[in-house]
This record gives C-alpha cells, structure tokens and sequence, in this order.
C-alpha cells in the first residue's frame, strides 16, 4: 500500500487536532527568509500608514536655495557627550560652474531628537500634530535642518518624499491586486468551473490581453487619460489600467485550481449528497484554494510595483505633485544628474527591497498553501 | 557473468544487514523508521518483507542502497555486501551503511551490483529519453562497451524480459507503454548489469492480477536463469506465498517474526503473524463469512507503543510484561526467529 | 418522471439496461472529436433489495465508470437505470435532471476508494457527517449533532472525535467516516467504489466486516466495485465481470468462484496468487494485457488473450446468454468449455 509515502507519513502526527489554517502557518515559519521578509513588509505597512510621521520635513515645500543637497548624517556624539545632531550646511552657487556648491558649517549644530517637532500634518488623516519620528527641538522648530538623504532639485527633502511615496507606491499595489483578483476570480471561477464556450472565450481573452506588449498599451491608455485630472482620480485610473492586465494572471490561477478540485472525490461526494451548486462552490472549492489564491497574489503584486514604478518612470502614470517611487525615479532619468548627485537613484533601494520580499513571501505561502501535500 | 564463487562464499550472505537503526529527525520528534533490523540474504534466494505500510519495509530497501529521503539517515548498524573475487582483488565484504551516500562508491553499488525496481514503472522511467537511452546508459555506465554494443545488449535485454518485438520498442517513451511492458522495462534496466541483488519494492502493486502473474513468473525465470538474490518487498501475503524463500514479517520497524516461507504460513508463532495470515480474505471462504481482525490500527511513529509494540492490538497480551518489556528476536528452531515473550516463557 | 415501470418484482431495487458511457477524445485547437473510449458498452444487470452485487474487472474494464454512472456521478452517453423508490414507484435516473435528482439522493449514496481525497480536508468531522443532514435540511444543528454522534458510534468511531479533522484519522478510520457519512441519510442503496483497496490487510477486513454488519443491520443493497476477487468472494451475493466495457460473466458467487463458464473469469481466478506456499501455481498465465478501450479487438473482446479462441471469435461478438438461471456468460464457447476454478480444499483447519 502507500508504503512508499511513510517517509512523509511521520509529519502527519504532531496534526492530530489542528486545524488547517494552523497546520499551513507551522509550515510557514519554517521558511525563514519567507518569515522576515514578511517582517520587512510589516515595516513597509507602517511607514505607508504613518508616512508623515516618518517624513522629517514637508515633502512638498521646494526651496530653491536648497536644491540638490547631498545626504547629511546624524552625528551621535558632541565631542564626548552623547548629543545627537546634524552640522548645518550653507549654500553658494559656484561663479564658474554656476552650480551650487554646498560647504558643511562645523560651528553649527543643530541638536536632533527622537519625537521631536517638525512642520504639522494630521497622523492618519486625523490627528493633528507636529510630532515626527525624528524632528528638533521645540526652539529650533522651522529650521530647515534634517535632509537624510538629500534634496532633489527642487529642494524638497528626498527621505520625507520617500516616505510619502512608499504610501502611494505600495497602495497602488495593493488596490490592484484587489481589483485584478476580484476580475480574475471571477472569470477564472466562471471558466474554470462551468468549462465548455466559457472557458474557452475566457482563455482566448487572457492570451489576447498577455500577446498586446505592454508598454504601448499603457501609453495609449495613459494618453487617454485627461491632463486636468486630479491626483485621485489619475491614480485610480493607473489602479484600473494596470489591473486590466494584471487579472489574467490569477484568473489562470483560479481556473487550474477549479479544474484540479472539480475532480476531486470529496466535491463529487458533496454532489452525490445532493449539495448545490452554490454550496459546493463555496464551502468546498473556494476554501480549499484560498491560500493558493493567498500566495498569487502576493506574487502578483510585485508586478504592480514594478509596473506602476516603471509607468510613474515614463512619465505615463503618476504626475507630480503626486509621490511615487517612480515618481522619485524620474530625476533619475538623466545620466548627468546621476552622476552628481547619486542619491536621487535611493528611492530604486525600496523598490527592489519591496519586490523581493513580496516575492519570497509569496513563495513561502505557496509552499505552505497545502498542508497536506508534500 | 561474475567469475564462479569459490567453496566458501557459497554459504556466506550475499548481504547481511545487522541491527539496522534509521531515524528521521523531525521538527516534531524523532521517528524510529527501522529498529534493530538484521537479516541476510544469500545468492539465487528470495527473501521477502512483508508488513502493513509505516512498517518499515520500504524504508529499510531504502537504507540498503543509501536512498533516505531527507532527513532520514542511518543511525546505527551495518549492511555488509559480499563482493567475489575477480582478477584485481580477493574477495570483500564493503559496509554500504559507512559510505557516503552520494559519493561514486555507493552509485557503483547501485545500478551495478544490486538493482532496483519501484512500484510505479512510471515513475521511475524518464518521459524525454526513450527506453533504449535508458537502457544503454545503465549498461554504459558501469561497463565499458560502446554505443553500438550497449544498444545490441539492450535489445537482448528487453528480449529477455518478454516485451514482444524488441527493435521498435527500444525507442519507445516510457508512456507509450502498457502498465505491465512498462515494469518490464524497468526489470530490463535494473538487470542491465546483470545485479547479483535484486530489490524489487511493490513491484506489482500497481498492476491488475492476470499482469502481476506475469511479472511474479518472469521475476522467477530471471531469478532462476542468473542465480540472482532478490529482496522482495511486499504488503501482500498472496505474493509472498507465491515467490519467496524466506519471509521478514515486519512491524512498526522490527522484524518480528523471520523463517522459510512454509513455516510462516504454516506454523506462524507470533501472533502478529498469525492475525494478518487470519485477516486476508480467501478465495475458498464461505461467503459472507466474517473476517478475522486485528483491533485498532498500526499507531503513529510517534505514538510508539512501550514494549512489544504490538502489545496495544495483541489478542494474546500478558498485562505487565509486554507492555513494559521489549521482547527480542531469538531463535526458536533452525532458521525460524520469533520476537515475542511468549515464545521465551515457552523456551 | 417516468411512470410505473416494472412493479412486477417489488424486490428489484435497482435495474440498469443498455448502459452506455463513451468519453470523446478530442485533438487540436478546435477540440475536434477525432474517436471515442466505449468505456461502458451496453451493461446491463439488476440488484435485488438487500442484495450484494459486486462488479469485478481490471483497470480499464469500466467497472468504476458503471458505478459512477449508476449515481449519476457520471452522465450516461445512452441507457436506462431504473430504480425503485421506497414508494415503490420506479424512476429513471438516466432521464432526470439535477434538481429532481436531489431528493433522490437521500436514497442512494456512494463510498468511495480514496479515503484521503473523499473527505474536505478542511471540515470537521461533524461538518462532513452532518453535511447530507444540512443540505437536505432533515436536522437542526443539535438535532444534526447527535445524528452524527450515533453514525459514528455505528461505524465504529468516537462521538468524542467530531471536532477533529480528518488529517488526524488513519486510511480506516477516515474510511470509516466516508461510510459514516454515506449513511446519514439513511439510504437504501450504496455504490461502494474499490472501498477496501486503498487499506492494509488488517484494516481492510475490519471495513469490510462493517460493511456486512451494516448490510444486516440497516437493509443495504450495495453495488460493489472491486478489483480484488478474493474480497468479492467474501461480501458479494452475485458477482459480474467486466472485460472491456461489457459484462462477461454474472453469476452468483459460489458458482462464479467454482465453476467459471467464461475463459476470462477463469484466467482471473487463476491469477490471483494463493496464499499458501504447497500451492504455488505452475500453471502459464494469462498472456498478453488488456486491449485499448478506444480500439478494441473485433469479434470478441477477449479472443486476442483466450487460449480457446476460435475463429469466429475473430469475428463476432458473443451475447450476454444464460446457461443456467441466474448465470449468464458472453462467450460462444461457453458450454462446451471446461474451465477450472477456485478448488475448495476439504480439509484445511484454519478458515
């Protein structure tokens, strides 16, 4: 009999009494690099919530005399003293190169604390404070002082962009998937689960959708898209453009797992017992290949980001003031100003960590996604 | 053909298997696969293992040729394979439990000296390369013939093993055969080294009855022809009676009862043996008769049991022995071992 | 509904007629049809109340797909399948559709062979007893709750164990709860697919004596799908064997098992190993494998294997004839062949 599985067998014990969402957790945290990548993107939650909180100074003030400022670092130490502060930074343009030339001042310092005072927003949209994670103290508030990673070229705080921009970036992300799963199960279910003419025009529509190159489709559906829309509406417009293409994907999903669970035993018992069609739906198919459709998504949204990013890149998705991280990445587009100023390339780093950690996240899950399979 | 033994190898195993131990570690306990496993095996005889699944019988085979699925590993004991004289060396004796499980010693063993057969042909034959690829490159990598001469052997090969028109089917895909050729196949392959062990795990298990009859029959003839040992390994008792020499009933791991195939299905001592010999529905029953059972179920590894571990589901359990002392393998009569305190208040 | 068909026999509970099952093969873009698989070629045969009828065969005999087309599990390419309800009025399966089959369904039910792919993985055991209770609305939950504490009590389990999972039950036991759940409703015929194969020995006559035990105790008849002789011999009142699509050979058991009139039957019985190392079989077996179900032989199905084919084996397909009551053989040969089967030793103690 089934003498060859035994090697497996001995797992089945440690189950007796657990239930399935348990068992398919177990074998999620034994996957290491699955579990902190899920605590990298935990990180990312929390600062897309609190963006402003994290932000140092007013992400969208421009200050000419400010631009391109490089990074500047904290100091911890005031000579011997524990005393956390930044050196000011005075700017004069060079007469020859006609650039501006920024020169540290030793002399000032301004003091840095944690939770200390910054300009005022509302914390979640409601609470209005001036509180951030790193700010100055309350007689030094108004000073331009803390640029982490610089100033791009209109002088607006790199590090506090990017904090805003992870909000809108991630966001974009997640509201397409959502959009493109609720398309894709859907459609895929339809096909999956009815076959014969709905499942092969379902199938036809997704090869059609995959065989149109990208790019162009985005540029045409960009191109539509009015200039005097608001920043809501344009990113609601990206969310829906890029989950047209995005539902495919996991419609195939759904409908492979339809096909694979339609045959099995215990959907035809529910049949033979006499169950309905919706029953069986939902009580026997869709729970038994939620944590499948858990792990597409997770592996789906990557590609959002990706393409939201590369879209914001050329200019077709989102349009300043709005801050995405490709937003951020389109002062990057020259080789000039990479070249003096390399750190406005900073804001690719969370893009790739986001990307990966998605990835490898979504790959844990489907390795848990069936506790009882091997 | 291996050069003719000498007097003295002719009663020495071609394998002996002494106290073998294989544990998986697990990140909920460790399991006890097999448990002080010894038996031996000797040239142009069968011996078969017999038991329920989680027994231990595939996972000894498994130990023998170094095939552990992960994390298992041997823990303790030794599986001695006898090698011949030939003209570079004496004869040996290699302890396959101490080489390295992937180093190019043990892929020696295997393939070469003992051959492999596995319950699903399908799976164990590759669906890119056709029948004859497979075949030439087991007789290529342990004989130095060329391509030519590897494919001429292999058609022998499949001659031998009754698939009827050899030359076309050489270059057939796996799939393109029926269920029993394709086991047929795979017999062609694991003797395309003529092995002087055979493992043969489930062979037939997957196959209908009037198939089974004619693999069982052709394992017989090859077995006859190349005076080869075969290590049967099997859940069904009508098998054994029909190919074995000597039988390992096992249980939770161990070997509980081990002697000649007539004396296990005609004077079986434990009763382990005795219920699973009651339990098997026969053809010549009175109909709608009632089975003979077992209680209860073989129990989880981890659940094992203190003891005998079959004491839980015994009929015949002594309250206060078998539930506390573990009984050991000792000899009864020639050739007949019996791991049970019955048997040793008896003696 | 069909009306009142054939009252005559009131214990007839199930008759199937000419049933047909054939699965296209399709090829290409288009999903051509380019042949078919007569997976079931014109099967007929009828189950008395309380009987045991047992369909025997090898892979690919159709054994399975009659089972699952007696339920409906399957739809049927042509064919009748008559059954009694416990009105006593006889309906037509074949011709229902699925909403009036519903109610039905309360009175037939299936087990199945898998024990691990027959029962959700992701419901207790109370949620997969107690689903038949629901969908057909018999029960309360509490009502329901102790419904499926006396199923499982009958079929050997603890009530204790409702909460848990099946992850947590062995092959028998979780085998043990497809039978518990084939019965909640109370039905009057069960089509039990290959249900012992799957299990070991010990564990598969322990299901096996329930089987019967339940037969005794609730009034089962059952349709019984093996591949196993030696467990047809024991549970089965008739057997039918199946080559290829068709029924070969029915028969009550005894007589199938003693005297075997079909040369297939025979060949099957010989097969099987004894188990018995004085009785090992000397005699040549059966040659060659079971023909392509998309194209199989002319004539006779079986005359490619048959060690007795003639020539108009080669060329016509026997009927289905009796040759004696109750015993029915498609073989032209088939009386003036003489075939052994299963000797009955006298004297052997043991059984």
């Amino acid at each position: 009999m089934a003498d060859a599985s035994q090697t497996s067998a001995p797992d089945a014990d440690a189950r007796i009494d657990v239930s399935p969402a348990r068992l398919m957790w177990r074998r999620f945290r034994k996957h290491r690099v699955a579990m902190g990548s899920m605590v990298l993107l935990f990180g990312f939650a929390i600062i897309a919530i609190g963006a402003e909180f994290f932000a140092t100074t007013d992400p969208h003030l421009p200050e000419a005399h400010r631009s391109l400022m490089p990074p500047q670092s904290i100091r911890l130490f005031d000579g011997s003293t524990f005393r956390p502060h930044v050196l000011a930074v005075r700017g004069h343009r060079d007469p020859q190169t006609l650039q501006r030339v920024y020169e540290v001042d030793p002399d000032r310092r301004i003091p840095v604390r944690l939770f200390g005072h910054g300009y005022e927003y509302r914390l979640l949209g409601l609470i209005r404070t001036d509180r951030h994670l790193i700010g100055v103290t309350r007689e030094h508030k108004g000073e331009p002082a803390i640029f982490l990673l610089g100033t791009d070229v209109q002088g607006r705080d790199l590090w506090s962009r990017l904090m805003l921009a992870t909000r809108v970036s991630m966001s974009i992300g997640l509201v397409g998937v959502a959009l493109s799963l609720l398309i894709g199960i859907v459609l895929g279910g339809f096909a999956g689960y009815l076959g014969g003419w709905v499942d092969m025009t379902v199938q036809r529509m997704i090869e059609i959708l995959r065989s149109i190159p990208t790019i162009p489709l985005w540029m045409g559906l960009a191109a539509a898209m009015p200039r005097d829309w608001s920043i809501l509406r344009v990113y609601l417009a990206i969310t829906i453009i890029l989950s047209l293409i995005g539902w495919t994907e996991l419609a195939r999903v759904v409908r492979g797992r339809f096909l694979v669970l339609r045959e099995e035993d215990f959907v035809k018992a529910a049949r033979l017992i006499g169950a309905r069609r919706k029953r069986i739906i939902f009580r026997h198919m869709l729970p038994s290949f939620y944590s499948h459709i858990i792990a597409a998504t997770t592996v789906a949204i990557p590609t959002m980001i990706i393409s939201e990013t590369a879209l914001s890149f050329l200019g077709l998705g989102l349009r300043p003031p709005a801050v995405s991280w490709g937003v951020l990445l389109q002062q990057a587009q020259n080789v000039q100003s990479v070249a003096l100023s390399p750190w406005l390339m900073i804001p690719a780093i969370p893009v790739i960590i986001a990307v990966m950690a998605f990835n490898f996240v979504g790959d844990g899950l489907r390795d848990a996604a069936d506790p009882y399979g091997q | 053909m291996p050069p003719t033994p000498m007097a003295s190898d002719v009663c020495t195993p071609l394998l002996s298997v002494r106290r073998l131990k294989t544990v998986f570690p697990l990140d909920e306990g460790t399991v006890i696969a097999v448990k002080d496993v010894s038996f031996d095996l000797h040239a142009g005889r069968t011996l078969a293992l017999v038991g329920e699944s989680g027994c231990g019988k595939s996972v000894t085979a498994r130990s023998i040729l170094r095939l552990l699925d992960r994390p298992g590993r041997i823990e303790a004991g030794q599986v001695l394979l006898r090698r011949p004289s030939t003209e570079q060396a004496g004869p040996e004796t290699i302890d396959l439990a101490k080489l390295d499980d992937d180093g190019p010693r043990i892929r020696e063993v295997r393939g070469g000296e003992i051959g492999l057969i596995f319950q699903e042909p399908m799976a164990s034959l590759s669906p890119v390369h056709t029948i004859g690829n497979q075949l030439t490159e087991a007789i290529r990598l342990h004989r130095d013939v060329s391509k030519c001469e590897a494919r001429s052997m292999a058609i022998g090969l499949l001659r031998e093993v009754g698939i009827p028109q050899p030359q076309q089917r050489i270059d057939f895909y796996g799939f393109e055969l029926s269920g029993g050729l394709r086991q047929r196949a795979m017999i062609a392959i694991a003797l395309a080294c003529r092995p002087r062990l055979l493992i043969a795990d489930e062979p037939t298990t997957a196959l209908d009855v009037t198939t089974q009859a004619q693999i069982l029959q052709l394992l017989r003839q090859l077995q006859a022809q190349h005076e080869m040992a075969i290590l049967l390994i099997t859940h069904d008792l009508g098998v054994v009676a029909q190919t074995a020499d000597d039988v390992a009933v096992m249980y939770l791991g161990e070997i509980v009862e081990c002697a000649d195939v007539d004396t296990i299905f005609h004077d079986p001592r434990h009763p382990y043996t005795r219920a699973l010999l009651k339990s098997m529905p026969a053809m010549h029953a009175t109909n709608r008769g009632r089975l003979e059972t077992i209680a209860g179920s073989v129990p989880h590894p981890f659940q094992r049991p203190s003891g005998c571990p079959f004491h839980p589901r015994c009929p015949q359990v002594i309250t206060g022995q078998c539930d506390c002392q573990a009984p050991r393998l000792r000899a009864i009569g020639e050739s007949h071992q019996v791991s049970c305190l019955l048997e040793e208040a008896g003696s | 509904m069909t009306g009142p068909q054939s009252r005559a026999d009131t214990r007839k509970l199930l008759e199937v007629r000419d049933l047909r099952k054939h699965f296209p093969i399709r090829k290409g873009l288009t999903r051509r049809k380019v042949g078919q698989v007569r997976a079931v070629d014109g099967v007929s045969f009828e189950l008395l109340e309380g009987e045991t009828l047992g369909l025997v065969g090898e892979s690919g005999c159709g054994k399975t797909t009659t089972a699952h087309c007696i339920l409906r599990g399957l739809e049927p390419t042509s064919g009748r399948i008559l059954f009694r309800m416990d009105s006593g009025e006889v309906v037509d399966l074949a011709e229902l559709d699925e909403s009036q089959l519903r109610p039905l369904r309360k009175q037939m039910q299936m087990i199945f062979q898998d024990p691990f792919s027959s029962l959700n993985p992701r419901m207790t055991l109370l949620q997969i007893v107690g689903e038949p209770l629901l969908v057909h609305g018999v029960a309360s939950a509490r009502q329901r709750r102790q419904r499926v504490a006396e199923l499982l009590e009958l079929v050997g389990l603890s009530p204790d164990h409702m909460r848990r999972f099946p992850h947590a039950f062995s092959g028998g036991q979780r085998q043990r709860i497809g039978i518990a759940r084939a019965l909640a409703l109370q039905p009057r015929l069960i089509v039990a697919d290959e249900p012992v194969s799957a299990l070991d020995v010990s564990v598969q006559a322990q299901v096996l004596n329930l089987l019967m035990q339940l037969q005794d105790k609730l009034k089962l008849s059952y349709v019984f799908v093996a591949h196993d002789l030696s467990v047809m011999r024991h549970i089965c009142d008739r057997v039918a064997v199946m080559y290829l699509g068709r029924i070969v050979e029915t028969a009550p058991t005894e007589q199938l098992f003693s005297a075997p009139r079909h040369p297939y039957t025979a060949a099957l019985l010989a097969a099987v190993p004894a188990p018995d190392p004085r009785v090992r079989s000397q005699n040549e077996p059966l040659s060659g494998e079971v023909a392509d179900p998309a194209d199989p032989p002319a004539g006779c199905h079986f005359h490619p294997r048959c060690p007795h084919a003639e020539e108009r084996c080669r060329q016509q397909m026997p009927q289905l004839e009796a040759i004696s009551p109750g015993h029915e053989v498609r073989c032209h040969l088939a009386r003036q062949l003489t075939l052994e089967g299963v000797e009955i030793p006298a004297a052997k103690g043991s059984s």
